[in-house]
């Protein structure tokens, strides 16, 4: 049976740190760059891995939706209420923005067919990244259709719920469920056929 | 937590079921990565003027002007304007302190009245507590500025009672709760509020 090491959508800032961001974010919520900055440099690192995870380490298009996260997030700071730390409402800004094409996706022919979507991703960005990750799981997770992927990083690496999942994706629940379904049989064959 | 699948009916459901050590595997890809340029350059070229909570555009004037700003706004209004833009000047007015009071929201202060709150609490002040302070000294100028022109509340008098009551309830749950945002809000709505209906009483 599966063990359960998913949990709720975790509250990354630790204390002090959250502290530290409240003032900046209040700084930046009223016009203060600088401010904004210190925050950019604070959380660069974290926004840019959850959105290389979601779509496929693919270079050049995860740091341009790094950069519109960021620019969204400037946007939404003055209604930023504080209701979670900084760091877990700036995270799910960022997945909301890595995942504006597959919730547009919805609406085409490929909707539930995404590996012809994935083949044009790959073949336009991949070359120099996919190929060059060093390991096989990252890869074979890279290499995953975008819907399945995106529901297994949330899932099985950020640890969000498929109710969480569903929402963001604009998806049903039982549909979160068989897409990370389907994700982890294509995961457990990519790294079986790279064994 | 343990799932329920809904496999596509050409898979049995084991076939989808991670051993623990690639599920642990998964989550430990959750680390951080650096972009591989600097994206600041592009982002800050991409910052347009900060919007204030709402929908009404933030600017750059320092808040003793926004406050100024409505009472002069209050001062003509009630002084020679037909009555029939009182409602529109009073939107506008309302609108103008929810401006001012959204600056305060993100100005340091550490003025007497913080130092006040934070004695009440018997702790520095906090960030929510010097907003909630900054908030009370413009709300107070404010309503000094349309108070002299106003007529005896008459009628409204209950309700102007019962608005400052609710401020002092708020205040004091503030100095037990210092970091509630919701009660900040209730405050500044609980202000507007407050402010909104003097201005109504110089209109009638």
């Amino acid at each position: 049976m599966l063990t359960a090491v998913t949990d709720s959508v975790p509250d990354f800032a630790a204390p002090a740190e959250a502290e530290d961001d409240r003032a900046l974010v209040a700084a930046a919520a009223s016009g203060g760059v600088a401010a904004f900055e210190a925050l950019y440099r604070r959380h660069a690192g974290r926004i840019h891995g959850v959105i290389a995870r979601l779509v496929g380490h693919a270079g050049a298009r995860a740091e341009d939706l790094t950069q519109e996260a960021f620019v969204r997030a400037w946007q939404a700071l003055p209604n930023f209420r504080f209701e979670s730390a900084f760091g877990t409402w700036l995270h799910r800004l960022a997945v909301n923005t890595a995942l504006m094409e597959l919730r547009g996706r919805r609406s085409r022919p490929l909707e539930d067919n995404d590996e012809d979507a994935f083949d044009g991703i790959g073949s336009a960005d991949s070359a120099g990244h996919v190929t060059a990750l060093s390991m096989d799981l990252e890869r074979a997770v890279a290499t995953l259709p975008p819907r399945a992927r995106a529901v297994l990083v949330l899932y099985d690496v950020e640890g969000w719920k498929h109710e969480e999942i569903a929402a963001e994706l604009g998806m049903a629940v039982g549909s979160s469920k068989a897409q990370l379904h389907r994700a982890r049989g294509l995961l457990r064959a990519r790294l079986g056929e790279q064994a | 937590m343990n799932e329920r699948e809904l496999p596509p009916s050409d898979h049995p459901p084991r076939e989808a079921e991670l051993p623990d050590a690639l599920r642990w595997q998964l989550r430990a890809m959750r680390r951080d990565q650096a972009p591989g340029a600097d994206l600041w350059p592009g982002i800050a070229a991409r910052l347009g003027p900060q919007q204030a909570a709402g929908t009404a555009p933030a600017t750059a004037v320092p808040e003793q002007a926004q406050t100024a700003a409505v009472v002069a706004l209050a001062r003509r209004e009630g002084g020679g304007r037909s009555r029939w833009m009182a409602p529109v000047a009073l939107a506008a007015g309302v609108a103008a302190l929810a401006i001012g009071i959204a600056a305060h929201f993100r100005a340091a202060d550490s003025g007497p009245a913080a130092a006040g709150m934070a004695a009440q609490a018997g702790a520095p002040a906090s960030l929510v507590q010097r907003e909630a302070a900054g908030m009370t000294r413009q709300y107070q100028a404010a309503l000094q500025e349309i108070a002299p022109a106003t007529r005896p509340h008459g009628e409204l008098q209950p309700a102007f009672d019962e608005l400052d009551r609710n401020a002092a309830l708020i205040l004091d749950a503030l100095a037990h709760d210092p970091d509630s945002r919701l009660l900040l809000e209730q405050l500044r709505r609980t202000y507007a509020r407050r402010l909104a209906l003097a201005q109504r009483v110089v209109y009638t």
